[in-house]
């Protein structure tokens, strides 16, 4: 899983390191509003799988962000129909 | 990378996203090692403000540059001045230190998102960039190609500082809420 870039927060600062760092990557957008991570996945390309998230959640919540760290991703809440798989970031 | 914000919410939400998104992070990663490059906002040590007063928008940012430096991890800091107010012959990039442009409007500095993406994204290969704690503005004048030497003219924080190099200190760490204090303590190395 070396090859895969978590953003989260697909604001337009995110997305334009995305487009920096994310060539050759698989990219795992996550937004509090799926209708962002869905529009910036359109632009990206080669994301894949959007989750719902906020920063603001503590670790140690099983759905939400104590993942955010993108230490462990949990892509079971909110997952877009486009979305192929889902994928535990270690 | 860090170039979240809090998009109203008043205090609650800087504490939460501005301050908790930062912590969140650092508490998860536990002990392994990460280089972090962390955005705030220029103007972040004005405590005074009319914007700070109502948000704590500043205090909570500063905060988390505090958590970052007391984890002990490689970083770089960045300051960014107003977003995307840049006229196109603004393109040259500008490091400064110290904080000290505090209007609270763009007359305080501007500079483009794609600029930032690009620096932060720069700051994580480069030794030159570590501990280093800046305020990124754009001037007449066309990009830099090469970072390095904009950042190794900077001074590096002091080893085992909370503050950034030059902030003024008007943060005392022991009037500082328990919960922060006990965060800090959380994320230490």
């Amino acid at each position: 899983m070396a090859n895969v870039l978590v953003l989260i927060g697909a604001g337009q600062i995110g997305q334009a390191i995305a487009r920096r760092v994310g060539i050759g990557k698989h990219v795992l957008l996550a937004d509090m509003g799926l209708d962002n991570a869905n529009a910036a996945a359109d632009v990206l390309g080669n994301a894949r799988c959007m989750i719902q998230v906020s920063a603001a959640a503590r670790p140690g919540t099983p759905d939400e962000v104590g993942t955010v760290g993108a230490l462990l991703v949990v892509p079971t809440v909110g997952s877009s129909p486009a979305a192929t798989s889902s994928w535990t970031v270690e | 990378m860090f170039t979240h914000g809090s998009d109203g919410g008043g205090k609650l939400g800087a504490e939460t996203v501005d301050y908790g998104g930062v912590r969140n992070v650092l508490v998860a990663l536990g002990s392994r090692r990460a280089r972090i490059a962390l955005m705030t906002a220029i103007g972040v040590t004005n405590r005074t403000g009319d914007y700070n007063r109502r948000t704590e928008a500043h205090d909570w940012k500063r905060r988390s540059e505090r958590l970052v430096r007391a984890s002990g991890r490689l970083y770089t800091i960045v300051r960014p001045g107003w977003f995307d107010y840049n006229a196109p012959n603004e393109q040259r990039l500008v490091l400064l230190q110290g904080d000290k442009r505090q209007a609270g409007d763009s007359s305080d500095g501007v500079i483009a998102r794609r600029q930032i993406a690009k620096l932060l994204v720069r700051s994580l290969s480069s030794p030159q960039a570590e501990r280093k704690t800046f305020e990124l503005v754009a001037t007449t004048g066309a990009e830099q190609d090469d970072f390095e030497p904009l950042f190794g003219a900077l001074d590096a924080d002091p080893p085992g500082s909370l503050d950034a190099v030059h902030d003024t200190p008007n943060m005392p760490v022991d009037k500082e809420p328990q919960r922060v204090r006990d965060d800090r303590d959380a994320v230490r190395r």
